[in-house]
């Protein structure tokens, strides 16, 4: 039997990336240490998720936002190799220079590939213009096919804001009002929205919103402490 | 009708494969992918090949269906062109190429709905399943994409709604893509029979065979080119399996076929797979 026609072979890759708000008040009542932590508590279970599909390559990178912003991770990581130091947290609310950066890596990523994950993870409003660093994003093919997660620290998060991130009026921001809370929604992204955006089915263009991903995003966990908030609301 | 005499019949072979994603299997999802072609097992001097990709989403959940009657409506309307316009040995005129290309979208979307609606009344949805369905779009359930190849005596005609690709290689080994690209298939989207508007979607492409043709066409569903790093290692099939029926002939590449395509599958896509292959025989 002759060989196997063709070039070489390769599983499609799917970026993942952090968004995280590092500015002054995730240091209030432990927030920041509370997002390390359950970032770091997630990575097995990413791994495990990305090791039962061998036909999604997962890159993992992280941006912080303050400042200005700035990249945690800035080349991507194989998910097998993804290792989470501690984000510090001070200053001001960045967000939209971070959303800049990110749309500058999308324009990058090659058309073969699956739609990225994008995480936006914040406590507060923006300090700079948003508005631009959404529209730079979703001026991307790759930015407007990703799936947008975001997850609002505490009751003085900008829903609104994130909910524009989104860009889908079927997907909520998730609130996360303890550490409790913001484990479960770390892991959840970690896991069952990777699951769905390792392997999408097709869909058919007039389908597709042209600002939504094709990824069906599976329904979040009930968070418990919605329901009794007064019993173990934190932040 | 062209009084130009034509050149002499080309002799043509035609193999195919459909293997399920290996992604497929490990989430006991079936292979929606389908293929149909003639002749089998011998040469002839036309050929049909028909490849369609169900879109597989929790909203087209019967889109395995829709693959296959996407491949017996090809094969309805391209029998009727071969019937129609290939009866006399003499060049089609550009009216006549106008006309196929307008009738073959316009019948094989009429086909493809009435299949599903014979569907639909022998299965109707079950109550567990309606939660899912479009009402303003029924067809969204079976929806999927196609690809056809048809050779006649005197045209090649190329045709594709939605994602997939069509190469051709010369006698000089040049790969080309026979259709213009279409910018929307991107991210997983994809232009699909389930549209309102099936029918415009079509990319079609009509040569007359005037000059040596292809001497290789290869159809293939989106899983195969979306399996390598480089576009260039898919381009690259097509010139190998040419070198590959031309050093070992084309019945061990038909038996070597489901193989690659598999392997193809676990280390690429992870998606199904469906290829088929056209190809020129020699005349010495």
């Amino acid at each position: 039997m002759a060989i196997r026609p063709g070039g070489e072979l390769a599983a499609r890759p799917l970026h993942f990336i952090w968004i995280c708000d590092c500015s002054g008040s995730m240091v209030v009542d432990g927030k920041i240490q509370s997002l390390n932590t359950a970032i770091r508590e997630a990575i097995p279970h990413m791994q495990r998720i990305a090791d039962e599909n061998p036909n999604a390559k997962v890159f993992v990178r992280a941006i912080r936002f303050s400042n200005g912003a700035q990249w945690h991770i800035a080349e991507p990581v194989k998910v097998e190799s993804f290792r989470w130091d501690d984000l510090r947290a001070d200053g001001v609310t960045d967000m939209g220079a971070a959303l800049m950066m990110v749309a500058d890596e999308l324009r990058r990523l090659p058309d073969r590939g699956l739609p990225p994950v994008l995480v936006l993870i914040s406590d507060g409003q923006p300090t700079d213009d948003f508005q631009t660093g959404l529209r730079a994003i979703l001026g991307q093919p790759w930015g407007q096919k990703a799936v947008r997660m975001s997850i609002a620290i505490g009751e003085d998060a900008d829903l609104e804001i994130l909910q524009e991130f989104i860009a889908n009026p079927e997907i909520k921001p998730l609130r996360a009002n303890s550490p409790e809370a913001l484990v479960r929604y770390i892991k959840w992204v970690s896991t069952a929205v990777l699951k769905s955006a390792s392997a999408p089915a097709s869909q058919n263009t007039q389908q597709a919103n042209t600002l939504t991903t094709n990824v069906p995003v599976p329904a979040p966990p009930v968070d418990s402490d919605q329901e009794n908030i007064t019993a173990i609301d934190v932040w | 009708m062209s009084g130009k005499k034509i050149p002499s019949s080309f002799i043509w072979q035609i193999i195919g494969a459909s293997v399920r994603g290996a992604n497929h299997l490990r989430h006991r999802i079936p292979n929606q992918d389908a293929i149909l072609f003639s002749p089998k097992h011998k040469a002839g001097s036309t050929v049909f090949l028909a490849i369609s990709d169900g879109h597989g989403s929790e909203r087209s959940f019967r889109s395995q269906q829709g693959a296959k009657f996407a491949v017996r409506a090809a094969r309805f309307v391209c029998r009727d062109i071969l019937r129609s316009y290939c009866q006399t040995p003499q060049n089609l005129q550009k009216e006549e190429m106008l006309a196929i290309a307008r009738y073959l979208p316009n019948q094989i979307v009429t086909q493809w709905r009435k299949m599903v609606e014979n569907h639909l009344i022998q299965y109707p949805f079950q109550d567990e399943e309606k939660h899912l369905i479009d009402n303003e779009n029924v067809f969204l359930v079976y929806g999927a994409t196609l690809l056809i190849v048809l050779i006649s005596e005197n045209f090649i005609l190329y045709a594709q709604l939605g994602d997939g690709d069509i190469l051709t290689v010369s006698n000089s080994n040049e790969v080309n893509h026979p259709l213009p690209t279409d910018e929307r298939l991107f991210a997983n989207e994809t232009t699909s029979l389930c549209m309102p508007d099936a029918e415009n979607n079509f990319r079609i492409k009509m040569e007359i065979i005037e000059s040596p043709p292809p001497v290789l066409i290869l159809a293939a569903s989106d899983g195969y080119a979306n399996s390598f790093l480089k576009e260039s290692g898919f381009l690259q099939v097509s010139t190998d399996l040419l070198t590959a029926i031309r050093q070992e002939g084309i019945d061990k590449v038909r038996y070597s076929l489901p193989t690659w395509l598999n392997e193809t599958s676990i280390e690429g896509s992870g998606d199904d797979i469906t290829a088929g292959i056209v190809y020129r025989e020699e005349i010495h």
